[in-house]
């Protein structure tokens, strides 16, 4: 019973995350909506990893008995009444069970890697910001140098966020467009953007080679930024923020370089120019799907047990 | 490019206080907590080494310069830890990537026609 369970939350996890990838990906009301397509991709992405972890739940506790089984030569049924679960020993069954366990080994060691990457990476900028920054007057660090950049870095327990401006970005923004800059790094701090960035390389890292909700981690890094976005320009209009973007992004040494794709930033230029709209019910009934999505496993996993208590 | 240790870092903000430049035992004179000679002057050739500081014959010593001031220093040591984070976690988050000549052309062009809202 609980491989055939384990199968269909398997096979329900991987199809919703197929489908949402598939209609999210391109989709043009995403522009128009970032916030509520996040959260969809992060539905998809906790729909398919609830389901792998549900699957896993089940499957570990007979790979136990299986291993126990082996090990002792004690009859089945005994360690069946010990251990309480279901023992089927069939191929199909181990496979199942060995990818599934492998897979969540391989999410907690990249969620394990990128952890300490991160915070190696974070650790070193505050400490050479540390060194020399003076703070303005809105709370910006400003370092000393003539590339222009403006950036954010996520604090810690220990260490508050920051917004870092270098001087040569203060002396050619205009005061709007600082404003939009500073509001637009203010709110991927507040909306705690590196989290989303974070949750979703660490699921495209381990599940990337499968295909399995293979645009989610671009994706998110594009929409935090379209999100950001119209967070700043609420506050400092549409045409300060895509001429701060313009002046932050255009190249500094003019050269003869091929005509590329259109970047990120030159859409998000775009966009702030011609202010997509969206059909509010639609996304509406998108994210409740997505919603649905992610309880499918914990309602899958508890069917049996639901069947048996009504039927007692 | 690491940052100073303990010992460099002092001695180079005494050096950096200075416009003409110090002798080794100049140095150490304006040190808060006393160093060894020896100890200030392997350190200081080892700043040498590294390009932080010259020197120039001045009867039988040397005086030593900075060769970069400590601004300077300051924005290297941010480029270069900018330069080496490897973002793909968002350790940081970036207001704006590159545009192509072409593409900012362009978008220069779009916004040029619309005219100005605010400053």
């Amino acid at each position: 019973m609980s491989l055939i369970v384990a199968l269909v939350l398997l096979v329900v996890a991987v199809t919703s995350a197929w489908t949402i990838d598939r209609s999210l990906r391109g989709a043009r009301w995403v522009e128009a909506a970032p916030g509520r397509a996040l959260m969809v991709w992060h539905l998809a992405a906790i729909s398919l990893g609830g389901g792998v972890i549900a699957a896993g739940a089940l499957l570990t506790h007979d790979v136990l008995e299986h291993v126990m089984f082996r090990a002792t030569g004690v009859s089945e049924d005994e360690l069946h009444r010990v251990y309480a679960g279901g023992v089927e020993l069939s191929p199909l069954w181990n496979a199942t069970a060995a990818m599934v366990l492998a897979g969540m080994g391989v999410l907690f060691f990249h969620a394990a890697v990128a952890t300490v990457t991160t915070s190696r990476s974070r650790r070193r900028l505050h400490e050479a910001l540390e060194q020399n920054v003076t703070t303005a007057a809105d709370g910006c660090d400003v370092v000393p140098s003539e590339r222009l950049y403006a950036y954010c870095i996520p604090g810690n327990a220990r260490r508050r966020s920051r917004v870092v401006i270098s001087t040569a970005a203060l002396q050619v923004l205009s005061t709007g467009e600082l404003a939009a800059v500073i509001a637009h790094e203010r709110s991927h701090l507040r909306r705690r953007h590196h989290r989303s960035i974070a949750a979703a390389e660490v699921f495209t890292r381990t599940a990337g080679p499968l295909r399995i909700l293979p645009s989610y981690g671009a994706e998110v890094r594009r929409l935090v930024e379209l999100e950001a976005d119209d967070d700043a320009w609420h506050g400092a209009g549409r045409l300060s923020l895509a001429r701060a973007l313009l002046v932050m992004a255009s190249p500094q040494h003019p050269s003869g370089s091929l005509a590329m794709a259109a970047s990120a930033t030159g859409e998000r230029i775009h966009r702030m120019l011609l202010a997509p709209q969206h059909d509010r019910r639609l996304t509406s009934v998108l994210v409740v799907l997505a919603v649905v999505a992610a309880a499918i496993p914990p309602a899958t996993i508890s069917l049996p047990a639901l069947y048996l208590a009504l039927g007692a | 490019m690491r940052s100073f240790g303990d010992l460099e870092s002092r001695l180079m903000q005494t050096l950096w206080s200075s416009n003409d430049g110090l002798t080794v035992q100049e140095v150490i004179d304006r040190l808060e907590t006393p160093v060894a000679y020896t100890t200030a002057i392997t350190v200081i050739e080892r700043l040498r080494a590294k390009g932080w500081l010259a020197r120039e014959k001045e009867g039988r010593a040397f005086r030593y310069v900075a060769t970069r001031s400590e601004s300077q220093y300051a924005a290297s040591l941010m480029s270069e830890a900018l330069d080496e984070v490897d973002d793909r976690t968002g350790a940081l988050l970036s207001f704006a990537d590159r545009l192509n000549p072409d593409e900012a052309r362009k978008l220069r062009e779009a916004l040029g026609r619309l005219g100005s809202e605010e400053g």
